[in-house]
């Protein structure tokens, strides 16, 4: 009877396949590396437009809500000791402080000032000693590229309606990405 | 034939690289479904706020179509609802909360409410006390009363057991400052030709006169004269005269004496005060006159120069007779008229009770001084005598309080009026009645005979309207709840038993309303802007530029002028539904957001 090595108890690999696993492990491997690589630029993608996009959306809808309620815009303000001016890239509102029941107290007044510094966007809101609103320093936006902010009147005092054109923008790998967005913001209690 | 059992570890490579692709995928599908939630619940936040504000705008259409509107619930708009809640502050004024949900009110995901106050334009028109004086204030007496508040911007003289049911307020005029000048004379030693007149020495030269406009409607408190006297002349009075074709008129509507002895040798100013601070009207060119008698050796002069003030110019003459230039012509006489200045003053008895002030407890007083008051509130004043109590000190002065109606407001009517169409001449209403508005009348208004004018439409009457004999004014039904004016420029009077009506619906009123002058205007012939005698009114009256004259028991309900006299048992009982003035057409006619009240709540 013939000598069968498949007889003999012995187990493994030949060279040969050795060889094709090495390559077949090699190429997946290649493949899997790719993957990660085009995943993490497309996170990284991603996480950059919901930036832009974000910020904008929650800056846009932060200024609209206290320009809506304002009484004036304000030209000129000292608050805390800084002083704040309306102008093309800034916003200085003057409100009407609010009781605990979110009724409109006659005579006192808030007020809320949105300015561009660093790339940064920020709000400040003052409010009066005897106003329920809360006060706040919050940064809107950290990707600013520009806020172009126009008024339908030049005298402050008389403004009842402003322009907000807001960009944000950031760069992944070189890769610009922005968002602009453009709304009208109306003075409701002027 | 082989019997093989081979074996391959492909499965596990597959295995492990399905699980890292699927790592990969779930990590940036999460990242996606988190970004993705917060974008939705962002912008579910941004669209209920949307139809929160779509409630409140809804608010405002649905008051002006009925003033009834109570709110409404879970109405559907869009991917939401919206609710509105009203609840009253007063007859012109609302609270309005609406609130946005998305997708519903029973579940929401997202929820916003703002807040406004609503009224009737009442920045526009407010008639928020009972009885409004302008400068002029005003002379109650004789047991008149008003059951309302009381604003003066000038005194209230109140006296004979006059009873005012709401407070009383009497804001000082403006402080004492000279309106119309020249002066600044030179020192003259001697009579030139051009640098003084020379007036009383004949009878062609008699009196003096000088033109003037002042520039604002503020009372009267004195004029003043560079003066100085050769011999020794007799006093003169100082007349207030009207315009005559650029000389002094004959109606006389001020005098006051120059004395003669404060006049000396040497020029000086004088200061001549008249009697009642007047209240004349910027628009109308006025005349001093210096109205004296002749004498060759005992008369006056008066500083001048030539056109040292531009709006006007002096004339020698004589008063009711004929006026010439000056010679040379052109000349001015250095003359000053001083406005404001003073405090206001409530009251004026020397006994407590010349005045009742408040009811229930409530009502209170207020201004600079206060006489022979019984108040039953708080009594603000700086000094007192003869009150039930003690001056509250605490509050300083009242501040004077503009009146409710603009001239754009009357404007406005007038022009509704016209768009109606004229009448050229006089208008007679008798005692077959008739129906009038919206129509302009060029000349006058006269009903009488029993007669009823219906109002249908704003009246605007260029001359004056004289309501007698038992003449009534009526709003037309399809007025509703809602008031109608009639506007005149000439004087109104009322007595016969005049009477007025609303529409007969709640709180629909007549509004007479005129732009009169008188008594202190060319024209008037002694009238007074409105003169109102017996009868009862269901009538609002606004005078705001000339006098009103209130008596016999006449009753109103509401009235502002620049002055009123009431007595003679006169009564006014403000209706609080006055501060609505809630007009069919025109100024204050519709529901609107009150500036600063609208909140969007945290």
């Amino acid at each position: 009877m013939p000598f069968n090595k498949f007889q003999s108890g012995q187990a493994g690999f030949t060279l040969v396949e050795l060889l094709i696993v090495i390559a077949v492990s090699s190429v997946l491997l290649g493949a899997l590396f790719a993957l990660y690589m085009q995943h993490s630029s497309l996170y990284a993608l991603q996480q950059a437009q919901v930036r832009v996009l974000e910020s904008g959306r929650a800056a846009a809808s932060d200024m609209h809500i206290y320009t809506a309620q304002a009484s004036h815009v304000v030209s000129g303000i000292t608050l805390d000791g800084t002083a704040y001016n309306s102008g093309t890239d800034s916003l200085a509102l003057q409100l009407p402080s609010i009781d605990s029941d979110s009724n409109a107290i006659g005579g006192k007044w808030d007020y809320a000032v949105f300015y561009v510094s660093g790339g940064k966007l920020f709000e400040k809101i003052f409010p009066d000693a005897a106003s329920s609103r809360q006060g706040k320093f919050k940064i809107l936006s950290d990707v600013v590229g520009s806020l172009q902010l126009d008024y339908d009147n030049a005298d402050f005092a008389q403004v009842q309606r402003v322009r907000m054109d807001l960009q944000t923008r950031t760069a992944v790998k070189g890769q610009p990405v922005s968002n602009r967005l453009q709304q009208n913001m109306y003075l409701k209690n002027h | 034939m082989k019997n093989r059992t081979q074996q391959g570890q492909i499965i596990i490579f597959a295995l492990v690289f399905l699980a890292i692709i699927m790592t990969a995928a779930a990590a940036i599908m999460n990242y996606t479904t988190v970004n993705l939630r917060g974008e939705r619940q962002a912008l579910q936040k941004d669209q209920a706020l949307y139809l929160a504000e779509a409630g409140l705008d809804k608010a405002v259409d649905a008051l002006n179509q009925d003033p009834n509107y109570s709110g409404e619930s879970n109405t559907v708009l869009g991917s939401g609802v919206f609710t509105v809640l009203v609840t009253a502050l007063s007859g012109n004024s609302k609270i309005i909360t609406s609130t946005g949900y998305i997708p519903d009110s029973s579940n929401p995901q997202s929820a916003r409410t703002v807040k406004a106050v609503l009224s009737v334009d009442d920045s526009v028109i407010a008639f928020n006390y009972g009885v409004q004086a302008g400068n002029g204030g005003f002379v109650m007496s004789g047991g008149s009363a008003v059951n309302g508040n009381i604003y003066s911007n000038g005194n209230i003289a109140a006296t004979n057991g006059v009873h005012i049911t709401g407070s009383a307020t009497a804001a000082n005029p403006p402080a004492l400052a000279p309106d119309q000048v020249n002066n600044n004379p030179p020192d003259i030693t001697a009579c030139s030709g051009t640098n003084c007149i020379i007036f009383a020495n004949t009878t062609a030269t008699q009196d003096f006169a000088q033109s003037f406009r002042i520039s604002a409607a503020t009372p009267l408190n004195n004029v003043q004269f560079y003066l100085k006297k050769v011999g020794s002349p007799s006093n003169a009075v100082v007349k207030i005269v009207n315009d005559n074709s650029g000389s002094p008129g004959t109606e006389v509507l001020l005098s006051g004496t120059l004395a003669a002895s404060a006049v000396t040798a040497n020029f000086g100013w004088i200061t001549v005060t008249m009697p009642s601070a007047p209240v004349l009207d910027p628009s109308q060119t006025y005349w001093l006159v210096i109205d004296a008698s002749s004498n060759s050796s005992k008369y006056y002069i008066i500083g001048a120069n030539n056109n040292g003030y531009a709006n006007g110019q002096a004339k020698v003459g004589r008063f009711g007779s004929s006026w010439s230039d000056t010679s040379p012509a052109g000349l001015d006489g250095y003359f000053q008229i001083y406005l404001g200045g003073g405090t206001s003053t409530i009251g004026g008895s020397t006994y407590v009770g010349g005045v009742y002030i408040g009811s229930g407890g409530q009502g209170d007083a207020w201004a600079h001084t206060v006489a022979g008051a019984s108040v039953e509130g708080n009594l603000y004043c700086q000094t007192g005598s003869h009150n039930n109590k003690a001056c509250d000190m605490s509050r300083g002065d009242p501040s004077p309080e503009p009146m409710p109606l603009s001239d754009q407001n009357i404007q406005d009517w007038k022009n509704e009026a016209a768009a109606g169409g004229t009448i050229a001449g006089d208008h007679h209403i008798d005692w077959q009645g008739g129906s009038l508005g919206p129509i302009k009348i060029t000349g006058n208004l006269l009903v009488d005979g029993g007669g009823t004018l219906t109002v249908t439409g704003t009246l605007w009457v260029e001359g004056n309207i004289t309501l007698t004999g038992g003449g009534n004014i009526r709003l037309s039904p399809s007025y509703g709840a809602s008031s109608g004016a009639i506007v005149s420029d000439g004087y109104v009077v009322l007595n016969g038993g005049s009477d007025f009506y609303g529409s007969g619906v709640a709180g629909s009123y007549p509004f007479l309303i005129t732009t009169s002058a008188c008594p202190v205007a060319p024209g008037c012939g002694g009238y007074d802007a409105v003169s109102m005698s017996g009868g009862a009114g269901s009538v609002v009256v606004v005078a705001q530029n000339g006098n009103v004259h209130i008596s016999g028991g006449s009753a109103l309900k509401e009235l502002t002028a620049k002055q009123i006299t009431m007595d003679g048992g006169a009564t006014l009982i403000y209706d609080s539904g006055l501060i609505s003035s809630d007009f069919s057409t025109g100024p204050g006619g519709s529901w609107a957001i009150t500036p600063d009240s609208y909140v969007i709540v945290p």
